[in-house]
């Protein structure tokens, strides 16, 4: 209660001096610098800015930066370094009330230690002292004190100073080469910045309930932030959304990069509803979303699947189904309205957004692309494939004739006054004609023409008249 | 002078020194604590770090701290704690980056070390680094008068 009306009274100061979507953003810092800070922000002068970054942040303090402040973000030891020591300070709100673990990292000497020291002279040290001055309220220094706490890797004897420091709810000796020998420092407690989280939410205690570094994420590499929908945390390897709809559910490597590239939040599949899980064969990973599903498999690539393809897949058994991995993503229409999709044995399409969505397996599926899909002149897939009543092959009926195939006369597409006559004169493959052994094509200026196994039609399109040639 | 003796560790100290050894109570599930010491010539404040912050803020250029926390027996096998016994600063290595918080004016120096079944580091530091030449004697003084079982 107490902090709520202190961050009340903070905003309505600044509330008075700013417009209303910067005073929208500063109340949003002035939340987080409680969270961080609490007293402190309040009865010491600062901005609500510079209390992100908690107690003892500029250079004078005499600490030592963090690590995501001079590492891209990266809540981890810079390359060249190690993990050197820790230490924890108990009851930290950053934490969700546990204990916020604090891991020094030190580069490795590039020279001797000698003498029995501990420490490398300066230039050994592969790190250049200087104050972090990356344009943020962490302002500690950098490669700078030279000390040791002394629990993580101690097979090495010789480091230099404290580069920077990782920030975890997670014990170090649970992810790193560190023994379980505590330090504690609570004067530590509020110690920030900007590239980590402000405060503890349902995607922090997630991610400290995977592990935190020593989760399949590895290290977060950015703050908590706001998505299009709900929120978002970058980590090496993926990213972690949030909304109180969906829940909090990760995504891995190339799932969440792809994921990105559909647009996000805002894109086709919504947020996700799952964390990222093995393929049932045991050859990659999906996730699935509010909207459909990304699948990855080495050889076939990431993609993703979206209504009004996904729900259909989905029914097909989805990769286990006679259609396998997708191999592109869900893609519109040349016309702008339909959808399709391309899959590893065929492909599926569907007329509009809020039509159903029908498949058709290769070969059919690649001779009713080449005849140019819906906008060719057999139009949309109206069927799934279906067993030929010769059970010889299958096809897949469209909007002006059908796509079939079998093993002994390919695969051909018929259409207009010739299919209406072959399917309603001589009873499509098991009758009279047999099967199409071309697709209908054109003769001449007037006519039509479509081989099949024992004679041929042909379309006179001055006329409308169909002629039987054998 | 003052005996003050816990968890194998025993400190006399002068008159006007104060010592405190402590071994925290474990907050987290296996989680490893072990004594924790505190020797200074100033009022040590009740709330320290580990490493004595809380109290090296409060430092004067007479003032020393000397801390000495323990770790897992384990670690006394390893190549960082291969040094055997208590050490014995020298003037020459202390510097005023040697610190685990770099205060302007004052001056440290760390060593790891191991008692044969016993790991520790000892991390000594002086309110001022102009005047360690003058300080270090007491130092020496009160790691004279530091057994460790």
């Amino acid at each position: 209660m107490l902090t709520t009306t202190l961050v009340d009274k903070a905003a309505g100061w600044l509330e008075r001096r700013t417009s209303r979507r910067t005073f929208l953003q500063r109340v949003a810092v002035v939340g987080s610098a409680m969270t961080v800070s609490g007293l402190d922000y309040v009865l010491r002068p600062g901005t609500a800015y510079a209390s992100v970054c908690g107690s003892g942040s500029t250079c004078a303090s005499g600490w030592t930066a963090l690590c995501c402040t001079i590492n891209h973000g990266r809540n981890q030891c810079p390359p060249g370094s190690f993990a050197g020591g820790w230490w924890k300070a108990d009851g930290a709100g950053l934490c969700g009330g546990s204990a916020r673990y604090y891991i020094d990292c030190h580069p490795r000497c590039q020279c001797g230690c000698g003498g029995g020291t501990h420490f490398c002279a300066q230039h050994c040290w592969g790190c250049t002292p200087h104050c972090a001055r990356e344009g943020t309220c962490d302002e500690r220094r950098v490669c700078h004190n030279v000390f040791r706490y002394g629990q993580c890797n101690q097979q090495i004897s010789c480091s230099g100073p404290v580069w920077c420091r990782v920030i975890s709810c997670t014990p170090p000796w649970k992810w790193d080469n560190c023994s379980a020998s505590s330090a504690t420092d609570d004067f530590t407690r509020s110690h920030n910045a900007p590239c980590l989280a402000t405060s503890w939410t349902p995607l922090q205690a997630r991610y400290r309930a995977m592990g935190s570094q020593g989760s399949v994420l590895g290290a977060s590499a950015s703050t908590e932030y706001d998505a299009s929908r709900g929120r978002v945390q970058r980590f090496v390897h993926g990213r972690m959304y949030h909304s109180s709809a969906t829940g909090t559910h990760f995504l891995l490597g190339a799932l969440a990069t792809h994921y990105v590239h559909t647009g996000g939040t805002s894109g086709p599949l919504g947020l996700p509803t799952g964390d990222t899980n093995n393929n049932t064969d045991g050859k990659g990973r999906h996730n699935f979303f509010q909207r459909g599903a990304i699948y990855d498999r080495s050889g076939v690539g990431t993609h993703a699947v979206h209504e009004p393809i996904y729900t259909a897949w989905s029914k097909t058994g989805r990769i286990s189904g006679p259609l396998g991995y997708p191999t592109l993503d869900t893609t519109r229409e040349d016309d702008g309205i339909g959808w399709r999709q391309r899959f590893e044995h065929g492909g599926m399409a569907s007329a509009q957004t809020s039509a159903p969505a029908f498949y058709a397996l290769d070969p059919s599926w690649g001779a009713w692309r080449r005849l140019r899909g819906p906008a060719g002149p057999l139009g949309h897939l109206t069927s799934d494939p279906q067993t030929n009543a010769d059970e010889l092959g299958t096809h897949n009926d469209c909007e002006h004739g059908t796509v079939t195939t079998s093993p002994a006369a390919g695969t051909h597409g018929v259409w207009g006054p010739i299919f209406t006559s072959w399917s309603g004169d001589y009873d499509r493959e098991p009758g009279r004609l047999g099967h199409p052994t071309t697709d209908v094509y054109v003769v001449d200026d007037t006519h039509d023409r479509c081989d099949f196994e024992r004679g041929s039609l042909v379309l006179d399109k001055s006329t409308g008249d169909i002629t039987l040639v054998q | 002078m003052t005996k003050v003796r816990a968890h194998g560790v025993t400190v006399r100290t002068p008159d006007g020194w104060e010592a405190r050894i402590s071994r925290r109570a474990p907050t987290e599930p296996d989680e490893h604590t072990h004594s924790v010491t505190h020797i200074g010539n100033f009022p040590l404040p009740a709330r320290r770090g580990d490493f004595g912050s809380g109290a090296v803020e409060r430092m004067g250029r007479d003032d020393v701290l000397v801390v000495l926390v323990e770790f897992d027996a384990d670690s006394a096998q390893t190549p960082l704690f291969a040094r055997r016994g208590l050490p014995k600063p020298r003037v020459a290595d202390f510097d005023p980056r040697k610190l685990q918080r770099t205060l302007r004016g004052q001056s440290g120096g760390q060593w790891f070390f191991n008692t044969g079944d016993r790991a520790f580091t000892l991390y000594v530091v002086l309110g001022s680094h102009d005047r360690r030449a003058r300080l270090l004697p007491h130092v020496q003084t009160v790691l004279d008068r530091l057994t460790i079982d």
